[in-house]
């Protein structure tokens, strides 16, 4: 019932001119995800925390976010200090915005290289069936070990430091991947357009990356999406026990976990990068929904 | 070369495991095809004749036997001398919806082969080409920017045929191209079938399950049962003639469009179709065929030539005809 | 008696989404007495199952809506009934049959347990558990399924049985009509001859009213005493199957059907397809809905609805019968 059938079931005839174009359905999706209320919310706010956490530190010197002035600590919002001052009198906006470009780096890079790694990992053992059990009981080990576990077990190993933290979530978070992508590839991989591929002489690398990643992006899109407040979170997990980001920089696990100290003091400075980190979860999770559901053919018309 | 069959398989076998046991998918099948002939095959889902197809192309590898396309044994070729006969061989598959990538356009599609096979220096070429073909099977220029949600099922099954047509082959495997069609689009796609043999000389293994079609198409049919080929011969003498059981309850069991035949007796089938796994010697259909004796699974049965062209493998026959091994089968 | 079992009224039924309106039935009307057997032919998008889901007033809520008409159910419009009534009419008076065997079954209770359950959701005569369990016997004996299989699960049953267990539950309470959608599009040959034999069977035992929707001319020949042919939500024709299937006389798309495909006893070189294709069903033709497609169409076919005419049994929704000897018109 969805195609268009055209009245005229006559074919025009031959020769007439036509001017090859590449057409993409991104618009389709765009209009579909328009169309989802809290998808739209969750992409806007989340367009503006993330401007303003990565566009903004360019016009606030770092030295804003380092210098101390006790005499001025725990300072109520003023003019100067729009979301007042932190127990060493450091701004805490400046903190806040320099924190959140932290925290957001860190998931979408890990969120990157946990694709990469774990995803093609996922698509290698989909497709070749020999690879599929080595790769499979590999990913298995990974996963039997709870992510936080594995994520401290690397940072203590190999040190505390921004890319340890990076290479430490995303490794805890490759076998979620692999598995999801690994069974996207699966479900594609037996359809008859890949044997017609094969049919007429087409390797192996051309079927992945022309026949099977393109049916597959969306799967991968929104697991990316969703994976990454979850390695967000899990970067601010590991700031806020002390083996993330190290002070004095600034990152939102790290400010919290600082600010409980003076909990009884003021509320604000918790409050504030704890709102941050809740924020952008919620975002990117309403923006994964939206995603999923505006690649989902089933609800397509 | 020259006059000999152009697609000729001896003993053609493939066992596939399950589990500790195999499965016969394909036992022991001799054809020749001569070139531009059509060969149907015929069978219930289940019986093999996808399987053939695909071995016989080399998509699936064969257990043993021979296949020989234009006199040369193709059994042993390896990965490279395969993609060189590729372009000899193609395929046109069933389902119109699943083998197309909803991710190309139909002129992609078409194009496709020709771009991995570097038929042509450029890919404006091989696109130009790829139009060429659409007025070939009669699909408007306009759609070549479409992709295939947008066509209907006749509209996607004409891609199909345009793309196995793009490497310019001799020899097609139609498996079940009209089964997922309306019968007037059906009527539609196999008047092209037809023609494009006729204008081109190609030759067919047409894979159905519906006879009324594969009678319309076919130079010489064989009926498939679990693997094996219980009957082989040309069309009249078969539809006139059927001498083996399960031919002759698969043609009665189609309800013909003729208020006349409303009360023909119907020969009923017992029980289902099994599968072939680990078979115990003898004819594969005495479980359900009226009249098995003894002899029917005390050994494998012969396949003989019951009439001129018209071979059977069943007891009945075994002593009647002009007997001999399956072998090499005789060629008119 | 009085008044026919089913009535159905200048149905039409559409389906709205956010970006479209789809017509999918337009103006429907036909009747059925007890125990008598319609063929609703048509091909795909013709309406069939649409009209089936509409009497059985199982359209999807969100999207399908019955814009006009009416249903009568023993009198008793089915359009005002309330979904507690429907629920009650559902099993007991009518029952549908759906195409797939596979999806339609509840794969981890088993058969014999289903079964059970739509005897208990209609147990008015107040039977006791042991009366059910002896009914759930009956019913499988009934459709050639041995009692003793009742505790298996569906995947334990081929297709075909799968489709036996599905009649059974449709028949379990004995309902005035069955709506069997494409009952056997998805069984083997020798399979689908099994179950028509065992629907017709029943009807003529229990005396059911039928509606046999299908796209095979062969089945309705079989099978129907009438038969109505859809065209784009709309009836063409309609008639005793007789008729039907002698008549010298057709609606161009009838013809174009007929023509369609291939005969098992008739050897023709070339089909004679209905060229192009069903017409959008979000955007209809004006005048008669067959028009862009039909060979006889003249300029008052592209600009007015064709009236219905008719001639003994045979009702024809043509301009062309107008001037026909024979013919009478016979409504708008």
């Amino acid at each position: 019932m969805a195609t268009n059938l055209t009245a005229s079931g006559t074919e025009a005839g031959p020769g007439e001119p036509v001017a090859f174009k590449k057409q993409n359905n991104a618009k389709e999706i765009w209009r579909r995800f328009r169309k989802n209320r809290n998808a739209m919310v969750g992409l806007v706010l989340f367009a503006i925390v993330f401007l303003g956490c990565f566009v903004a530190p360019m016009f606030i010197p770092y030295s804003a976010v380092t210098k101390q002035n006790i005499r001025n600590k725990f300072a109520s919002p003023s003019l100067a200090h729009v979301a007042g001052t932190d127990h060493f009198g450091r701004d805490e906006l400046s903190r806040l915005l320099y924190g959140g470009r932290t925290t957001m780096a860190i998931g979408i890079v890990a969120a990157a290289m946990s694709l990469l790694v774990g995803g093609s990992l996922g698509m290698f053992a989909a497709y070749y069936d020999k690879l599929d059990n080595p790769i499979m009981r590999f990913i298995d080990i990974l996963a039997s070990i709870p992510p936080i576990l594995m994520a401290l077990a690397i940072v203590s190993a190999l040190g505390t430091n921004l890319q340890n933290v990076v290479l430490a979530i995303a490794t805890a978070r490759m076998p979620a991947f692999c598995r999801v992508i690994r069974a996207a590839v699966l479900s594609v991989a037996d359809q008859e357009y890949i044997e017609a591929a094969r049919a007429g002489g087409t390797g192996d690398l051309r079927i992945l990356a022309k026949h099977v990643l393109p049916n597959c992006l969306g799967t991968i899109i929104v697991q990316t999406t969703m994976n990454m407040s979850l390695l967000m979170l899990a970067a601010a997990s590991l700031s806020f026990i002390g083996m993330g980001v190290q002070p004095p920089a600034p990152e939102w696990g790290a400010m919290l976990s600082e600010a409980r100290e003076y909990m009884r003091q003021t509320t604000m400075l918790m409050i504030l990068p704890g709102i941050g980190i809740v924020m952008v979860t919620t975002q990117l999770n309403l923006i994964g929904d939206g995603l999923r559901d505006a690649f989902d053919p089933r609800l397509k018309n | 070369m020259g006059d000999g069959p152009l697609v000729q398989t001896v003993g053609l076998k493939k066992y596939f495991k399950t589990g500790r046991e195999l499965l016969h998918a394909v036992d022991d099948i001799n054809l020749s095809i001569a070139p531009g002939k059509t060969l149907g095959v015929v069978g219930e889902s289940g019986c093999g004749k996808s399987t053939l197809g695909r071995t016989i192309l080399r998509l699936i590898e064969p257990t043993s036997g021979q296949i020989y396309f234009d006199g040369e044994d193709i059994t042993g070729f390896r990965k490279d001398r395969i993609k060189k006969i590729r372009s000899n061989m193609q395929i046109i598959f069933q389902d119109p919806y699943s083998s197309l990538n909803p991710r190309m356009s139909v002129v992609e599609i078409i194009a496709e082969y020709m771009i991995v096979n570097k038929t042509w220096p450029s890919k404006a070429q091989a696109w130009a080409q790829a139009a060429k073909l659409m007025d070939l099977v009669g699909l408007a220029r306009r759609c070549a920017n479409m992709y295939p949600h947008e066509l209907d099922g006749g509209r996607r099954q004409r891609i199909g045929v345009a793309r196995a047509l793009s490497l310019n082959p001799r020899f097609i495997v139609c498996d079940e191209p009209v089964s997922a069609l309306d019968v007037s689009i059906q009527a539609q796609i196999l008047n092209l079938l037809m023609d494009l043999q006729e204008e081109m000389g190609l030759t067919y293994l047409f894979i159905t399950h519906d006879l009324s079609v594969v009678r319309h198409i076919s130079d010489e049919i064989m009926v498939m049962y679990l693997g094996q080929c219980v009957e082989r011969s040309n069309p009249d003498a078969l539809f006139e003639r059927p001498l083996h059981p399960y031919t002759r309850a698969l043609l009665s069991a189609i309800p013909e469009p003729d208020i006349g035949m409303r009360d023909k007796a119907i020969e009923v089938l017992k029980g289902e179709v099994t599968s072939p796994i680990s078979p115990p010697p003898g004819c594969r259909f005495a479980p359900r065929c009226g009249q098995a004796r003894e002899r029917c699974v005390a050994s494998d049965i012969l396949t003989v030539e019951a009439d001129p062209g018209h071979h059977v493998a069943c007891a009945v026959f075994e002593g009647a005809g002009r007997a001999g091994r399956q072998g090499h089968p005789q060629r008119e | 008696m009085g008044h026919k079992l089913l009535e159905v009224k200048d149905l039409m039924v559409d389906y709205r989404t956010d970006l479209e309106t789809i017509h999918a039935v337009n103006g429907v009307g036909f009747g059925l007495d007890q125990g008598e057997t319609l063929g609703l032919v048509g091909e795909t998008g013709a309406g069939k199952t649409t009209t089936a889901l509409a009497i059985m007033r199982l359209l999807p809520e969100r999207t399908g809506r019955i814009v006009q008409g009416d249903i009568l159910l023993n009198g008793a419009s089915v359009i005002e009934g309330t979904e507690k009534a429907l629920q009650r009419l559902r099993g007991e008076t009518m029952a549908m049959i759906f195409q797939t065997p596979m999806t339609s079954l509840n794969p981890i209770v088993s058969i014999g347990n289903q079964i059970a359950e739509s005897i208990l959701l209609h147990n008015t005569q107040g039977r006791s558990e042991g009366e059910i369990q002896q009914r759930v016997d009956e019913v499988l004996n009934m459709v050639g399924i041995p009692p003793a299989r009742k505790k298996e699960f569906p995947h334990q049953f081929s297709g075909g049985m799968r489709q036996r267990v599905v009649i059974a539950i449709a028949l379990a309470c004995e309902p005035d009509l069955l709506i069997a959608d494409e009952p056997t599009t998805a069984l083997d040959v020798t399979i689908q001859a099994q179950v028509l034999l065992k629907i017709r069977d029943l009807r003529d035992r229990l005396g059911t009213a039928l509606i046999m929707i299908t796209h095979d001319l062969g089945i309705v020949a079989q099978t129907c005493d009438n038969v109505a042919v859809m065209y784009a939500g709309e009836l063409v024709e309609t008639g005793t199957a007789r008729d039907i299937f002698t008549s010298a006389t057709h609606h161009p798309y009838t013809r174009g059907l007929f023509d369609s495909i291939p005969r098992l006893n008739q050897k023709v070189r070339r089909l004679r397809p209905i060229p192009g294709l069903m017409p959008d069903p979000t955007d209809l033709p004006i005048g008669c809905f067959f028009s862009p497609r039909c060979p006889q169409a003249r300029p008052v076919c592209r600009e007015e609805r064709p009236p219905v005419f008719s001639s003994g049994s045979q009702r024809i929704k043509c301009h062309l019968f107008g001037d026909q000897e024979g013919f009478a018109q016979a409504g708008p």
